[in-house]
């Protein structure tokens, strides 16, 4: 395999007709977003007969960043990086061809984006690194308003104490600890014990008794309650 | 009161047992039952018309939906293909969340100062609306069951970061989507907590869910009932093994999963929402009924 890549001509490649990756629409959009701010970060890989390995996506990339230029006026032309230019200009990309087999290369197109997806981010340090850049270049790096919302809690004032919080503006919630201090079991050798034992706590013992509590607790009855709202909206 | 976002409610099989939408009905809150095309005129007989819209599930959520198995639709998919199919028709619908709940909820209830009383209007829905709007990093959230609040327990009016079940309000803008044949439930939650999000589960409300295997009909209950518990805890331990493990107890198996690496997903404020200090009871009070 070929260590470095060589710029040729995007005609010359063929994109893998079995791709199982679907990378239409916003993919493209961002990866040549990527392309036009940051140049080419990851060449495409392709096999000596130009079949493409990895880099489906950042081939589409090239297409829309070429029909983009063609609507743009030469001042909105600036500030593009020079190899996204190039690509555009010339239809050359970045390639690095290797020898893989079919078998290979195929197994090589699905580790270029699975194993991506298994590497974790360390959301306190993702968190400093977006601090420091200017948020145009934190939605091209591929962070929308959403992924934001959901690392938030790695360097922003977080909520500590449930109670505390829901005591501010939502409905009363008290609750005590009203558990037994001690529970025993209590095993009865014959139904003679059973009616001893209920005569000396004062209270009945059924087939269905699984528990008592002692002094006998006195139960709220609820069933003829509901929690109604004067609220009609 | 009513919730701001809609409910929706898959159900397979009991147009005539009716209970979550009886007990939406009760409360006069608004719902869509999802149902397969054979069952919408059933379904459409069941429904008050002045509370309950029939959706008919497409056939395509059912024909690509992800059941993480190689079994296809040799058996039951599970309710995940209506639940992906309600979040998608909230989507369109411009909603920023949406209620998906089970078929087999008796009512809701409410619980404080160790009485746990039922609701009678849909004020609970918006009370745990306001209160996941309140952050930036919440995705889903949720009534706990009647069963696990104990009334006499002293509990947290929420619990963060676990497994949010059968009735689950989600934020919409999200690129998760249900998928597996089991454990649906745990597997969201499980997705979005490694991800970073934080879930809520309220005990200040809670949810009467009749346990599956007592119902007729459902979309679960067909292979529960046939294969026991096994297939659908080697499905957990396979989409999440990091965090969960094949535990044999009481003469059954189980799954076991551990929640305790998501403790350090913490709630964070919108900086534009002000919170007032003190309870507000939203015109909620206790009556007596006959």
């Amino acid at each position: 395999m070929s260590a470095a890549a060589e710029w040729v001509s995007a005609d010359g490649l063929t994109p893998w007709a079995g791709n199982p990756r679907q990378n239409d629409g916003e993919p493209v959009r961002k990866v040549a977003e990527s392309i036009r701010r940051f140049g080419w970060g990851s060449v495409i890989l392709a096999r000596e007969h130009g079949e493409v390995v990895a880099g489906h996506t950042r081939l589409k990339a090239v297409e829309y960043l070429r029909t983009l230029w063609e609507s743009l006026t030469p001042d909105e032309r600036i500030g593009w990086h020079t190899d996204a230019v190039r690509s555009v200009e010339t239809n050359e990309v970045p390639v690095r061809f290797g020898a893989w087999s079919e078998d290979e290369a195929h197994a090589l197109a699905l580790a270029d984006n699975r194993l991506n997806e298994m590497a974790v981010w360390d959301a306190p340090l993702l968190n400093a690194v977006l601090a420091q850049l200017d948020p145009e270049d934190v939605e091209i790096a591929g962070w929308t308003g959403t992924d934001l919302d959901r690392i938030a809690g790695a360097f922003e004032d977080t909520v500590i104490d449930p109670q505390e919080e829901w005591n501010k503006g939502m409905p009363e919630f008290e609750q005590e600890d009203r558990m037994a201090y001690r529970t025993v079991k209590v095993h009865f050798k014959t139904d003679d014990d059973v009616a001893e034992f209920a005569k000396i706590i004062g209270q009945q013992l059924t087939e269905h008794t699984k528990y008592v509590w002692h002094p006998q607790a006195e139960v709220e009855p609820v069933a003829h309650l509901r929690v109604a709202s004067d609220d009609e909206s | 009161m009513n919730p701001r976002f809609p409910l929706y409610i898959p159900s397979k099989g009991r147009a005539d047992v009716r209970l979550t939408l009886s007990a939406l009905e009760s409360m006069r809150v608004p719902y869509h039952v999802i149902v397969e095309q054979p069952e919408r005129d059933a379904y459409a007989a069941a429904c008050d018309p002045a509370y309950g819209t029939v959706l008919v599930l497409p056939q395509s959520y059912q024909d690509r939906y992800d059941t993480f198995d190689k079994l296809g639709s040799t058996k039951s998919k599970g309710p995940g293909a209506a639940r992906n199919f309600a979040w998608d028709h909230s989507v369109a619908g411009g909603h920023a969340w949406h209620w998906v709940m089970d078929d087999n909820i008796q009512g809701f209830w409410r619980l404080n100062r160790n009485l746990r009383v039922q609701v009678s209007d849909g004020t609970a829905f918006r009370c745990m609306e306001d209160f996941v709007l309140r952050y930036r990093n919440v995705s889903m959230a949720g009534p706990n069951y009647l069963m696990f609040a104990k009334r006499k327990q002293k509990l947290p009016p929420f619990i963060l970061n676990t497994r949010i079940y059968s009735c689950n309000l989600i934020r919409n803008d999200l690129s998760y989507r249900w998928r597996g044949r089991y454990n649906e439930d745990t597997d969201l939650s499980l997705r979005m907590l490694k991800d970073g999000w934080c879930t809520i589960q309220f005990n200040a409300f809670l949810q009467n869910k009749v346990r599956t295997s007592t119902l007729k009909g459902g979309n679960t209950g067909e292979f529960y009932d046939k294969e026991g518990t096994l297939p659908k805890s080697r499905m957990q331990v396979a989409m999440h093994p990091d965090v969960s493990r094949l535990v044999w107890k009481f003469k059954r198996w189980h799954h076991h999963v551990d929640y305790r690496p998501f403790r350090k997903n913490k709630l964070v404020r919108r900086p534009d929402v002000e919170i007032a200090d003190g309870a507000d009871e939203y015109g909620m009070r206790i009556v007596e009924v006959e």
